[in-house]
């Protein structure tokens, strides 16, 4: 399961967080490297933990993901897909940077979920978690 | 017709058809439109596309390459191997790149350049003579 960290709950290496890749950055079904690039300005990769929606079902668990980001304002786009990374196998996919995944709890959106160790413009980082993905499933 | 340093989108799409990439000039076509385009998104810039065509006619690839595009405008590409390579090129502007690239042994190839803003021909020249089977020259 989860365990206790100062800044969140720290996700177990058997979880699995979404996280949305714009129409633009989708080919052929795979994401491109810059949907893993951090904004300026942001300290973490934004994503959605899996498992808060259902333990193992994605019929519910995208849903549930796209849903809570258009209840916080969030626009996704019926083109966009949701990436879906496995705590286990893109840490150990990512060489060279310290990835942890941390559920944010926040009120708003209690499935919220960042991937911290991610420099900004990090060229490495974007195109290991680009190829981590195993599945991309339609936002809509 | 020829690329030049004011070369749009338009004929930069052009030049890829007559060469028979249709695919490419279609995605390009896409990604320089407002289909898609969140608030505060930009479509992808000439330079951006004019430094993708430079790069992407000067090597050859067994790689399957795909188009995304950052929300400032930069062409972000990626080339997809059976194995474990995968290299993914923002192209800043017309003349300068920032790459990563994974080299058969699924290791970061080691090129100077990578992960930095980098000189788009330098960058071009080390990913084309590196012995990863990446790129090679295309015959002129």
């Amino acid at each position: 399961m989860a365990s206790q960290l100062s800044e969140g709950i720290s996700l177990s290496f058997e979880h699995n967080v979404a996280r949305y890749c714009a129409p633009r950055n989708i080919v052929s079904g795979n994401p491109i490297p810059d949907a893993f690039n951090l904004r300026p300005g942001e300290a973490f990769l934004s994503t959605n933990w899996l498992e808060y929606f259902h333990p193992s079902d994605k019929q519910l668990q995208i849903p549930g993901v796209r849903r809570a980001l258009e209840g916080k304002g969030f626009r996704v786009n019926r083109n966009g897909g949701f990436a879906i990374l496995n705590v286990r196998n893109t840490t150990q996919a990512v060489t060279g940077a310290s990835l942890s995944f941390v559920l944010l709890g926040q009120a708003s959106d209690p499935s919220h979920a960042g991937v911290f160790g991610i420099p900004e413009d990090d060229a490495d980082i974007a195109v290991a978690l680009a190829k981590s993905v195993r599945e991309l499933h339609p936002a809509m | 017709m020829a690329l030049t340093s004011t070369s749009t989108i338009a004929e930069i799409s052009a030049l890829l058809r007559e060469k028979g990439e249709e695919e490419l000039a279609d995605r390009l076509d896409y990604l320089a439109s407002d289909e898609d385009l969140d608030p505060g998104e930009s479509p992808a810039t000439a330079e951006s596309a004019r430094g993708f065509f430079e790069f992407f006619t000067s090597v050859d690839s067994e790689g399957n390459v795909g188009l995304g595009c950052s929300p400032e405008g930069v062409i972000c590409a990626e080339w997809r191997f059976q194995d474990k390579r995968a290299v993914g090129i923002w192209f800043l502007d017309t003349e300068r790149v920032r790459f990563s690239a994974i080299g058969k042994d699924g290791e970061f190839v080691d090129i100077k350049e990578r992960n930095k803003i980098a000189d788009r021909s330098e960058v071009t020249k080390a990913l084309a003579e590196l012995q990863q089977e990446l790129f090679v020259w295309r015959p002129s």
